[in-house]
C-alpha cells in the first residue's frame, strides 16, 4: 500500500518537475531578453554610479557615495532639483487642467470637435526640437515676433497694466536669456506642446462615462453643469485622472529637448533650467563624467519608479469602482 | 383622479417629428406599459414625463400640477433606468440617499429612509457595499431603492429588465408588480417586451411611429385590437394575416366563401387576422390546407407553421402536445377555424367590426366552415 502511495508520489512529483522545467524553457528567452536588455543596464548604472569611471579609461576607483554626496552638496544639483521640480510641479497640473477642459469642451460640440482635436493634437505631433527653434526665432530681444507685438502697446493706455509699462521703459524681458524668464517660458512650451495629449487621453476617459448617469444625476437634483460634473463626470474620470498625472510626471521630468535646443551650453541663464535629463546629458556625454551621469541617472530612476508605484497603489485602492 | 396627462404634446429633434400629437391620460395608481418596437419614441414619452426631455409644445402636468417647465427633480417622480446608472463611487446607501442629501433632509431621516427602502427590496445588508460588488439583479434593486426612497407620486422605468438574464427577469418582473401592488403609485414603465407588458400591467399603451394606436387593458389589447399594427405586434408567435375578399355581404377567403355579413359594400378586400390558438387542425376539409415546414415544440404546446397549398403565405397554428404526431415535416395538413375568432381590417389596417361575426350573430357563420 505505501510502496503504491510513494510510487504515484513519485510519479506526480516527476511529472511536477518536468512541467516546471518546460515552463521555464519557455519563458526563458523573454526572460533573458528582459535581463539583458532592462534590467543589466540598470545595475551597470547604478554600479558605476559608485565609481569614478570615464569612457576610455583603462580602470576606475570605486568611490562609494561620493558621487551622491555631491549631488546633495554642491549648488549645480540644488538649481538641477529647484527646475526639474519647478518644471514638473508648474507643468503636469497646468497641462492636465488645459488637458480636461479642451476634452470636455471638445466632447460636448460632436462633429466641430474632430478639428479642434486635430488642432490641440498639432504640438504633440510636431517634433519639439524644431518647434523649439521656432519659438526661438519669436522670443528673440529684438527682432522676435513677441518684444515686437509688446512694444507695439508703448504709447497706449495698455501701459497701465505694470509689466508693459516697465518693459517700455527699461526694455522687454530677454526671455530665454533672462534667469527670471527662462524657466517661465520652458514650462510654457512644455504646457503648450503636452496638454493635446493630456487631452486625448481624457476624451477617450470621456466615452466610458455612461449618459444614462447624466440623467439621474439630474433627477437626483444635480441642477448645474458644475455640480453633474462633480458627480458624474470627475469620479468616472479617476483612472484616466492617475494615468494622465502619472505620464505627464514622467514626460516632464524628461524634458530636453527645448532646453538642449536653447542652452545647449550649460543649462540656461545661471542654471536656471539646468534640468536633470540635461544634467545626466552633459556629465555623462559632453563631459565624459560617466559617474556622476550614473548618480543622477539612478536619481532619475528612483522618481520614476516611486511615480509608478504611486499610481499602482492609487488605481487599486482609490479610483477603480 | 390622474396621474400623469398630455395634452397635445409634440417632439421634434432638430427638423425630425417624433412625436406628431401625443394625448395620454394615465390613471393615479395604475401600472401603464409603454410598449412598441425600438426606435417608436416611447423612451421620448417617458423622459418627457421626467423632465430630461423638453417638450416642442403642449402640456405635461403629474397629480393636476402642470409640469412642463418644472425641473427633473421638483417634479415628484422618480426613474429606474435601463444601465441602472448607480454612481460607481457612492455605497448603496450613498446612491440610494443621494437625491435625499441633494434634497437637504436631515442626517438621520435620511438613514432612515434609506434603511426603509433597503429592507423593502431585502438590500440591508449589502448597504456598504460599491455597485461594483453587486450582480446586475441587486444592483437592479438598487436602482429601484433609488427611486423608492423619494417617495414618488409616479415611477418611471425605462427598460429596466433588458439587462437581465431571463431567468431573472421573470423573477424581477413579478417583484416589480408586486412592488406596485404595495406601494400603490402610479408606475409607467417603458419596454419593446411585449411579454412584460402583458403580465405586468393594468394598462397597455402601443406606440409606433410616435403615436398611441390604442390603450387599454391588456387583455382587450391582445383579444380586440383597433388596429392591425396593434394585433400584429402584440401576441406571440405573431397572429396570421389573411387576404380577404368582400362582396355584397360574402366573404371569401381564397376564392372560397367562408360567411355571410350584413353589409352593402360591393367589392373590396380586407384583411383578417387569426391568432395561431384561432386555428386547428382539421380531420375533414378545412378553410385552409398546406404542408408544415416548421415546428416549435415548447411542451406544453406545439406551434408549427404552414404553407399554404398554391398561396405564397404562411401560417402558424397552435397545436396540443397530443397532436404532435401529426405534424411531421412537410406533412399536408387541413386547418379550420372559428369565424367568429376572426379580426377584419381595412386595407389600412383600421378594425373593421361591422365585417365581423359575433356571438350574438350565429346565422352568419358559414355552415362549410367546421370540418
Amino acid at each position: 500500500m505505501s510502496m503504491v502511495e510513494s510510487d504515484t508520489l513519485q510519479w506526480s512529483l516527476r511529472k511536477e518537475n518536468k512541467q516546471a522545467r518546460t515552463a521555464w524553457g519557455l519563458t526563458a528567452p523573454a526572460l533573458i531578453l528582459m535581463i539583458l536588455i532592462l534590467l543589466l543596464p540598470v545595475a551597470v548604472a547604478g554600479m558605476l554610479s559608485l565609481t569614478n569611471y570615464s569612457l576610455g579609461n583603462a580602470g576606475f576607483d570605486w568611490v562609494g557615495f561620493k558621487n551622491y554626496d555631491r549631488l546633495f552638496s554642491r549648488s549645480t544639483y540644488e538649481k538641477m532639483f529647484i527646475a526639474t521640480f519647478t518644471y514638473v510641479v508648474v507643468v503636469v497640473p497646468i497641462s492636465m487642467g488645459l488637458g480636461l477642459g479642451a476634452a470636455l469642451l471638445v466632447n460636448s460640440i460632436g462633429r466641430l470637435g474632430d478639428i479642434y482635436k486635430t488642432i490641440y493634437f498639432l504640438p504633440v505631433m510636431a517634433t519639439l526640437l524644431a518647434m523649439a527653434i521656432v519659438w526661438e526665432f519669436m522670443l528673440h530681444p529684438t527682432i522676435g515676433v513677441i518684444n515686437q507685438t509688446l512694444e507695439v502697446s508703448c504709447g497706449t493706455f495698455l501701459e497701465f497694466i505694470p509689466f508693459l509699462a516697465y518693459g517700455c521703459s527699461d526694455g522687454f524681458p530677454l526671455w530665454l536669456g533672462d534667469r527670471d524668464y527662462a524657466i517661465w517660458v520652458l514650462c510654457f512650451i512644455g504646457i503648450w506642446q503636452g496638454f493635446g495629449f493630456n487631452m486625448v487621453l481624457y476624451l477617450a476617459g470621456l466615452t466610458a462615462v455612461h449618459r444614462e448617469l447624466y440623467h439621474a444625476a439630474e433627477m437626483d437634483g444635480a441642477k448645474n453643469a458644475w455640480e453633474r460634473f462633480r458627480l458624474v463626470t470627475w469620479p468616472a474620470l479617476g483612472p484616466t485622472t492617475v494615468f494622465v498625472v502619472t505620464i505627464s510626471c514622467i514626460r516632464a521630468f524628461q524634458v530636453f529637448d527645448t532646453v538642449e535646443a536653447f542652452w545647449p551650453q550649460g543649462g540656461g541663464p545661471n542654471k536656471s533650467t539646468y534640468v536633470m535629463m540635461f544634467a545626466i546629458y552633459e556629465k555623462g556625454v559632453q563631459q565624459n563624467l560617466i559617474g556622476i551621469g550614473s548618480a543622477i541617472t539612478m536619481l532619475f530612476l528612483i522618481f520614476v519608479m516611486f511615480l509608478t508605484l504611486m499610481q499602482r497603489w492609487l488605481v487599486e485602492r482609490r479610483v477603480h469602482y | 383622479m390622474s396621474a400623469v396627462v398630455f395634452s397635445g404634446v409634440t417632439k421634434s429633434f432638430g427638423s425630425t417629428l417624433v412625436i406628431p400629437n401625443l394625448d395620454l391620460t394615465v390613471e393615479s395608481g395604475s401600472f401603464t406599459v409603454l410598449v412598441g418596437p425600438s426606435g417608436c419614441g416611447k423612451s421620448t414619452v417617458l423622459r418627457m414625463i421626467a423632465g430630461l426631455e423638453d417638450v416642442s409644445s403642449g402640456r405635461i402636468s403629474i397629480d393636476g400640477e402642470d409640469v412642463t417647465d418644472l425641473e427633473p427633480s421638483s417634479r415628484g417622480i422618480a426613474m429606474v433606468f435601463q444601465s441602472y446608472a448607480l454612481y460607481p463611487h457612492m455605497t448603496v446607501a450613498e446612491n440610494i440617499g443621494f437625491g435625499l442629501k441633494l434634497g437637504k433632509l436631515p442626517k438621520t431621516e435620511i438613514e432612515q429612509r434609506v434603511l426603509e427602502a433597503a429592507t423593502t427590496l431585502q438590500l440591508e445588508n449589502l448597504l456598504e457595499r460599491r455597485p461594483r460588488e453587486l450582480s446586475g439583479g441587486q444592483r437592479q434593486r438598487v436602482a429601484i431603492g433609488r427611486a423608492i426612497v423619494r417617495q414618488p407620486k409616479v415611477f418611471l422605468f425605462d427598460e429596466p429588465l433588458s439587462n437581465l438574464d431571463a431567468k431573472l427577469r421573470v423573477q424581477t418582473r413579478a417583484e416589480i408588480a408586486q412592488l406596485h401592488r404595495r406601494i400603490k403609485a402610479t408606475f409607467i414603465y417603458v419596454t419593446h417586451d411585449q411579454v412584460e407588458a402583458m403580465t405586468m400591467s393594468d394598462r397597455i399603451a402601443v406606440m409606433m411611429d410616435g403615436e398611441i394606436l390604442q390603450c387599454d387593458a391588456p387583455s382587450v389589447i391582445y383579444e380586440d385590437p383597433d388596429d392591425i399594427r396593434v394585433a400584429e405586434f402584440i401576441g406571440s408567435p405573431k397572429i396570421n394575416i389573411l387576404p380577404i375578399e368582400h362582396n355584397e355581404g360574402i366573404l371569401s377567403l381564397f376564392g372560397r366563401s367562408f360567411g355571410r355579413v350584413s353589409s352593402v359594400i360591393k367589392k373590396d378586400f380586407f384583411q383578417m387576422g387569426l391568432r395561431p390558438e384561432a386555428l386547428c387542425l382539421s380531420k375533414s376539409d378545412g378553410m385552409l390546407s398546406g404542408s408544415i415546414v416548421h415546428v416549435e415544440n415548447l411542451g406544453a404546446e406545439v406551434y408549427a407553421q404552414v404553407d399554404l397549398t398554391d398561396q405564397d403565405v404562411r401560417v402558424t397554428f397552435r397545436a396540443s402536445p397530443a397532436e404532435r404526431h401529426l405534424l411531421s415535416l412537410g406533412a399536408l395538413v387541413s386547418l379550420r377555424f372559428n369565424p367568429t375568432d376572426a379580426m377584419i381590417f381595412d386595407a389600412q389596417g383600421e378594425r373593421q367590426r361591422s365585417l365581423e361575426f359575433s356571438e350574438a350573430k350565429p346565422l352568419k357563420i358559414a355552415y362549410d366552415v367546421y370540418g
